[in-house]
């Protein structure tokens, strides 16, 4: 008895650790004060403050365009790798495997310097399409983790059934191959999307001169003093999130149900 | 001419060989199985012939027209997986109906070839199921009808049979010789398990390590195996393996390794000092208390009664021996123990060559 409070115990102060400073950030985005300060009265106000902050929300958009622009692009690379290693040696596959994993060893900050110093070589001024190249790069790793994953389960005879049955490859690719990876697709997207949205480092290194992304303008409006407007805008982020999780698991469980046998 | 023709087919993976010099021929509508250990190369002929690997060297010919550029699914051939490979996505029917879709028949053709297909498979009434959703052997059905419908030149099953339980994979294999016989498709069979091989086909190739060891009818292949690989592979055999020490008109005189001598008859010419191996199947070898000429003594090891057979284990010439009695209910009965004497009409005793390895 004794044993399964300490146990239950346990698992609640796990949980506080990890949520409590995530349920603060959403409460005082509803709490009244200016500065975060108790005791907490409700109010929209700051949400009615978002909507009027245009940088806030260009910002947010900057990086919502880029994170949907990465994310759709590592999935094309990461699905196009995926296929195009399968056939080939273990030797080949294991200098893809590495040389695409390679970014997640690599820090940050040293990725963005490189990439700014390879600018100034170029004698480029900082541009959108490095930007992006560089959020493609430390993004793709995980997008290639997920499907992976996912191909390695999946029976290479069902692909060689499709052609024996006259489907060449395209149809192949189409009519079995799509349908029975698109969820870890979907799922490697959304997990680059979320790299990409998230990234400051790289942003702050790489950002053309005059535009933002949220993560810079939330690590800039801290510098100078915020406001809960900052609390709404992550709110509101969270809770997207979260509901676009929660709609990937829904796809992913049941066509994972349908898929594996 | 034959309907398909394999001439020196050559396969090597990383340098090793795995099918050397392979030739066969195959009537129309005939039924081949390719039976051998794991690692003989059947498999790798089978995936030639589908063309999902290209061959080191050599050529396949359907027809008279070599096939070996043609693309998988330019063959039009019918494959059936180990694994079933049913696409998990699709229905029953989805499933059956995809290769016909890729022929560009009409919805309406399509539709009526796809309820034909399951009624043969005798499926009706599951054509909105999904593989999951369904036993090994219901999901065993729908691969084959779907490798069918497609009406192909070639049926090609890998291990199709090896997934489902015993009971269950008897049933399959009356049922699928029934349908290629009904559909009069050449089929050609992949296969470690012998008895599947010996029901199931009109010819058997065996197969061992990259080369066909010998090709023939279920019968020929086990009455008159060709080496001791064939021999001991279909079924069982007692080998008596040694040189020819003496001649005498027909009757040989044969000292084994051990030492030990025994006599057979054979009328076919073997020269003194000849490796060889004296085969004898066990449901040919007798056994009895009273000794004649070219019997041989031996002492009951153990007795194991089988219902319909009883097998004794015996030890003779310094080796193990295997006897296989029918029960015909009023049979000489023999203990642990007892000291008997193995006799075998000599038309019934294979000399095979012996490379003088174990």
């Amino acid at each position: 008895m004794l044993k399964k409070i300490l146990s239950w115990f346990y698992t609640a102060v796990v949980f506080i650790f990890l949520y409590a400073p995530i349920a603060v950030l959403m409460a005082m985005a509803f709490n009244e004060s200016q500065y975060n300060a108790l005791p907490f009265k409700f109010s929209m106000r700051w949400f009615e403050a978002l909507s009027q902050n245009t940088r806030l929300i260009d910002a947010t958009k900057n990086s919502i365009y880029l994170a949907a622009i990465t994310g759709v692009i590592c999935v094309i690379l990461a699905t196009a790798l995926m296929l195009g290693s399968r056939d080939t040696s273990s030797k080949i596959k294991a200098l893809v495997n590495s040389v695409v994993m390679l970014p997640l060893t690599i820090p940050w900050l040293i990725m963005g310097l490189s990439l700014l110093l390879l600018l100034r070589a170029l004698g480029l001024d900082k541009n959108f399409v490095m930007l992006l190249i560089g959020h493609v790069v430390i993004s793709l790793p995980y997008a290639v983790l997920i499907l992976s994953a996912r191909m390695q389960d999946m029976d290479k005879s069902i692909e060689e059934a499709s052609y024996s049955l006259g489907a060449n490859e395209w149809t192949t690719f189409r009519r079995v191959i799509f349908p029975m990876i698109s969820p870890a697709m979907l799922a490697g997207g959304f997990m680059a999307f979320m790299i990409s949205f998230d990234n400051f480092v790289l942003s702050y290194f790489l950002i053309p001169t005059g535009t933002t992304t949220l993560p810079i303008e939330i690590y800039s409006s801290i510098k100078f003093g915020f406001t809960p407007e900052i609390n709404a805008i992550s709110t509101i982020i969270l809770v997207l999130s979260l509901a676009i999780i929660g709609i990937i698991a829904a796809i992913m469980g049941s066509s994972l149900k349908n898929l594996i046998r | 001419m034959s309907f398909l023709s394999i001439r020196n087919l050559t396969k090597k993976y990383d340098g090793v060989t795995v099918l050397d010099n392979i030739s066969l021929d195959i009537e129309k509508g005939s039924f081949l199985s390719l039976l051998g250990p794991s690692g003989c190369g059947k498999t790798t002929t089978l995936r030639l012939l589908a063309g999902f690997e290209k061959c080191d060297g050599g050529t396949i010919e359907v027809n008279g027209k070599i096939i070996n550029d043609i693309p998988v699914y330019n063959r039009n051939f019918g494959m059936v997986f180990q694994s079933y490979a049913l696409f998990p996505h699709m229905t029953v029917e989805e499933n059956i109906a995809y290769g016909l879709e890729q022929r560009k028949m009409s919805k309406k053709e399509i539709k009526e070839e796809v309820a034909k297909a399951i009624e043969m498979v005798k499926l009706t009434g599951l054509e909105k199921r999904k593989p999951k959703q369904m036993s090994g052997g219901q999901q065993q059905r729908v691969a084959l009808a779907r490798a069918l419908v497609i009406k192909p030149d070639l049926l090609l099953l890998d291990e199709s049979l090896s997934a489902l339980d015993k009971k269950l994979r008897v049933e399959m294999q009356v049922e699928l010789r029934q349908i290629q016989k009904k559909v009069g498709i050449t089929t050609i069979f992949v296969t470690h398990d012998q008895e599947e091989a010996l029901t199931l086909s009109d010819k058997i190739a065996v197969m061992k390590a990259g080369r066909i060891m010998q090709m023939g009818t279920s019968e020929e292949i086990y009455e008159t195996p060709r080496n001791i690989f064939v021999a001991s592979f279909l079924g069982q055999a007692n080998f008596f393996k040694g040189s020819i020490e003496e001649k005498s008109g027909d009757i040989y005189t044969l000292k084994l390794r051990n030492g030990n001598v025994l006599k057979f008859k054979s009328h076919k010419d073997w020269k003194i000092g000849q490796l060889v191996a004296l085969t004898i199947r066990p449901e040919k070898t007798g056994v009895s208390r009273v000794e004649n000429e070219l019997s041989i003594k031996g002492k009951v090891l153990f007795v194991t009664y089988v219902g319909d057979t009883t097998v004794y284990r015996i030890e003779s010439m310094g080796q193990e021996v295997l006897a296989k009695k029918q029960n015909s209910g009023n049979d000489e009965k023999f203990n642990i123990g007892d000291t008997v004497y193995l006799n075998w009409k000599p038309e019934n005793n294979l000399v095979l060559d012996w490379d003088g390895e174990e």
